[in-house]
């Protein structure tokens, strides 16, 4: 365990098929290897395609509850925009929220069940609360000449480095869970992801 | 060597079951419990199966168990109505190889959509109900379940919930442990289930000399289990604060524990039979008694029913009758607390409702049916999914295997010639849909049943069924749908590729009209746990004039755009499979392949 990292709430979300258990896997793996307990909650409804996933990661020295309670999550990150706001009632204040800012209509709206929410207004709300970070996965992906399968690897590798995770324990952990033809990229993504974060914080 | 490993429920489960030395291991999938076998699979010497519905895994179970084997049943808690008969007669019945049946309900209604509490097996069969919290308990109470059965003579329910069988968390493990399995035969004639059908054989006492052998003293056992559950392990009272005490079961002990740290507490892990004394040892510590239970309130009533005053219902409402319990909800209904949180707006966005993945043949049915307003009861499966409001094409769904029956019902009840067809996938007929056909063949009925036939029990994630060709950790053989409905006697049965839109229509158009039992099969497997060789993508052209009658087929695939003041439909290429539906469907021709 790290002297000045006592333990966090985290919050992954995003759509089925998008990697948002294998990445809570990832997570999972690592904050076992630096010494934590942890539990983490994998919630997704029936149905295979397009539903939301959100995964609950809570690691510390003793985890009781396997749920982030609302207003106490220290960081989510969501592979799309509108889950991001879905769970944003879980974010503590001056909590951060990592996003892609890919946009997913939801069915219902498509089907004409429900009218479409205005996603910029919820997150200029969200915005005076909290520390937004937008990222457009998809741009990037084209710019580096990546597969999209990786952008959930990319986001992790921008949220590590904002965190100051240590990527050498990632390394490791992809190899075991990635399957080795995919593996260099998965690095190259993760490695991409951080320089993005690198970036970023300077501009800042 | 040990060594912490993060793991589910259901991973843990499996541990449990193999560190318990169970020789056989039976189910059917269910969310979210499905991948306990998937698990158990992964040890070679553990036999284990899908077997074709709950009852028969049951069944199955027992028979090992009678056998002195432990064994191992896994099913969802709407699984175990299927299987109640044979769980319900085999408690009261002399046990010989310990039995446990992990059940998950579905508390809170995450993965599916009923209101079930499996509890209430336990109370109506007086069959103790363990409740781990979380997945080390889940190993250490399945190990316990093993002992108790063998012990007090009795099967053993083990409650999940999605929470508990989807949770990680940090289990120990030692890769080179090796396991013998566990034999335990203590009868070797008749055993009768000697409760609440008592088998007499004609004698008017069972204490009679040549009746006593068969005599399974249920009560005495029951009673010393009901006595010795107040010294078990899994039961833990801990007494700290006088001002507020909670008894809670399962993970709810952790949402409790979460708000309220110095509370005083008794986890009970063994959810039913309740341990009496600690109850009401607790009951006199503290100045005010809460149960804090996930789902209806069953132990609330059992412990009013002993005279103890307990808040529970009043202060957390079931609306309409159940609960799933939250770190938040606790707080703000004992503690008063509210969050305080960097977003103030919950609920606010649209719901993304379960949908068929693109290109899901049952898109294809679900249009067809639409189109010549063709009534259905529905299947339980990825092909009931027609039901919900995005497609609102099937009437009725029930439970697995139920379709064929109602629309027999409906059509025998209906005056006007008025008649429902019946879809049904290819693991619910197997299941218990067959048992609906030969009804209808022998009661002369005039069903059209479609069997949409993937190849799988999709919804669970693939699993195999008696036409899938495959099972679990074994051989198996592959039965044929078309031939089973032919020794039925159903005298016209057709199959058909569902992607063939035209000859579909043409195949349920005609059967509709018949008055004799026909079974339409429409086959083409299933997108998910089939490859697909060939990638084409759908466009939408400049020809569309924005009818929209694309976007009414329910494909995940095609979303919606604003232009001009007017709504266009526009195809995600991430997401089209190329099936050509929506071209089949779009009467201008606007839709092309990319």
């Amino acid at each position: 365990m790290h002297k000045n990292d006592n333990g966090k709430n985290i919050i992954l979300c995003g759509l089925g098929g998008q990697g948002v258990v294998l990445s809570s896997d990832i997570l999972a793996d690592y904050f076992l290897a630096q010494g934590y307990d942890l539990k983490v909650s994998d919630i997704m409804g029936l149905g295979q395609r397009g539903g939301s996933v959100v995964t609950h990661i809570r690691y510390g020295k003793k985890i009781l509850s396997p749920l982030v309670r609302e207003g106490t999550a220290d960081l989510i990150i969501a592979f799309e925009k509108i889950e991001a706001i879905r769970w944003a009632h879980l974010l503590k204040p001056d909590g951060i929220c990592c996003v892609n800012s890919y946009v997913e209509t939801p069915t219902t709206v498509t089907s004409g069940l429900q009218t479409m929410i205005d996603v910029e207004q919820y997150f200029n709300i969200l915005k005076q609360k909290s520390d937004v970070q937008i990222i457009d996965i998809d741009k990037f992906i084209q710019v580096h000449n990546l597969l999209r399968q990786v952008s959930n690897i990319i986001m992790l590798g921008y949220v590590s480095k904002v965190f100051n995770w240590v990527p050498e324990v990632f390394y490791e952990i992809l190899a075991g869970r990635v399957k080795e033809e995919y593996l260099v990229m998965n690095k190259e993504a993760f490695n991409l992801g951080r320089e993005l974060a690198l970036k970023v914080c300077a501009k800042k | 060597m040990e060594e912490k490993k993060v793991v589910a429920g259901n991973e843990a489960a499996a541990i449990g079951a193999y560190e318990s030395g169970i020789s056989v291991a039976t189910g059917y999938p269910g969310a979210p419990c499905s991948q306990v076998l998937e698990y158990i699979e992964r040890y070679e010497d553990i036999y284990c199966e899908w077997s074709t519905n709950e009852k028969t895994a049951m069944e199955t179970a027992i028979g090992a168990s009678f056998n002195g084997k432990r064994s191992f049943v896994v099913m969802k808690t709407l699984g175990l109505n299927v299987a109640a008969d044979a769980l319900l007669q085999y408690s009261g019945t002399k046990i010989n190889g310990g039995i446990v049946v992990l059940v998950a309900d579905d508390v809170g209604r995450i993965v599916g959509d009923d209101y079930q509490d499996s509890r209430n097996y336990g109370i109506a069969a007086q069959i103790p109900v363990l409740e781990p919290a979380d997945s080390e308990e889940t190993r250490r109470f399945i190990k316990f379940g093993y002992e108790i059965s063998e012990k007090y003579s009795i099967p053993v329910i083990l409650r999940m919930n999605a929470i508990t069988s989807k949770s990680k968390s940090v289990i120990k493990v030692d890769p080179d442990l090796t396991v013998t399995q566990s034999e335990h035969i203590r009868y070797n004639y008749c055993a009768q289930k000697m409760v609440t059908n008592v088998i007499r054989f004609g004698f008017s006492n069972y204490k009679e000399k040549d009746l006593v052998k068969y005599w399974h003293n249920f009560k005495q056992y029951w009673n010393k289990l009901k006595q010795d559950c107040n010294d078990f392990s899994v039961n833990t009272l801990t007494l700290a604060s006088k001002k507020i005490g909670i008894i809670a079961s399962g993970v709810s002990y952790y949402y409790a524990k979460e708000v309220m740290p110095n509370a005083s507490y008794l986890k009970v892990g063994m959810a039913y039979p309740l341990p009496e004394k600690l109850i009401r040892q607790l009951a006199n510590y503290v100045d005010e008694l809460y149960i804090i239970e996930g789902f209806q309130p069953v132990l609330e009533k059992e412990i009013k029913a002993l005279g103890i005053p307990v808040k529970g219902s009043e202060i957390f409402p079931r609306f309409p009758y159940a609960l799933y319990f939250t770190s938040d909800i606790i707080a703000e209904k004992i503690l008063g607390l509210l969050p305080d949180s960097a977003f103030p707006f919950k609920n606010v966005i649209p719901f993304r409702i379960p949908t068929n993945c693109p290109g899901c043949p049952h898109l294809f049915l679900f249009y067809l049916l639409h189109k010549n307003q063709i009534k259905s009861s529905g299947a339980i499966g990825c092909a009931g999914l027609g039901a919900l409001p995005h497609i609102g094409q099937i009437d009725i769904v029930q439970c697995m295997g139920s379709s064929i029956g109602i629309a027999h019902g409906y059509n025998k009840a209906a005056k006007n010639n008025e008649k429902f067809v019946a879809i049904t996938g290819d693991g619910e007929f197997w299941h218990t849909g067959v048992n609906n056909l030969i009804n209808v063949v022998y009661n002369k009925g005039n069903v059209t049943t479609i069997i949409m036939d993937n190849f799988t029990v999709a919804m669970t994630g693939g699993q195999g069924n008696p036409s899938s060709g495959y099972g679990l950790g074994h051989e198996v053989n592959r039965l044929s749908i078309e031939k089973i409905c032919e020794a039925i006697g159903v005298a016209d049965i057709q199959i058909v590729d569902p992607y063939n839109l035209e000859e579909f229509e043409k195949c349920v158009t005609s059967t509709f009209k018949h008055d004799k039992p026909a079974v339409i099969i429409a086959r083409r497997p299933c997108l998910v746990f089939s490859c697909r060789s060939e990638k084409k993508t759908c466009q939408i052209t400049d020809r569309c004039k924005g009818c929209l009658k694309c976007a009414k087929i329910g494909c995940l695939a095609i979303e919606l755009t604003e232009g001009n003041g007017q709504t266009f439909a526009l195809i995600n290429p991430h997401r089209c499979i190329g099936c050509g539906l929506c071209q089949q469907v779009c009467q201008i021709g606007a839709i092309e392949y990319a």
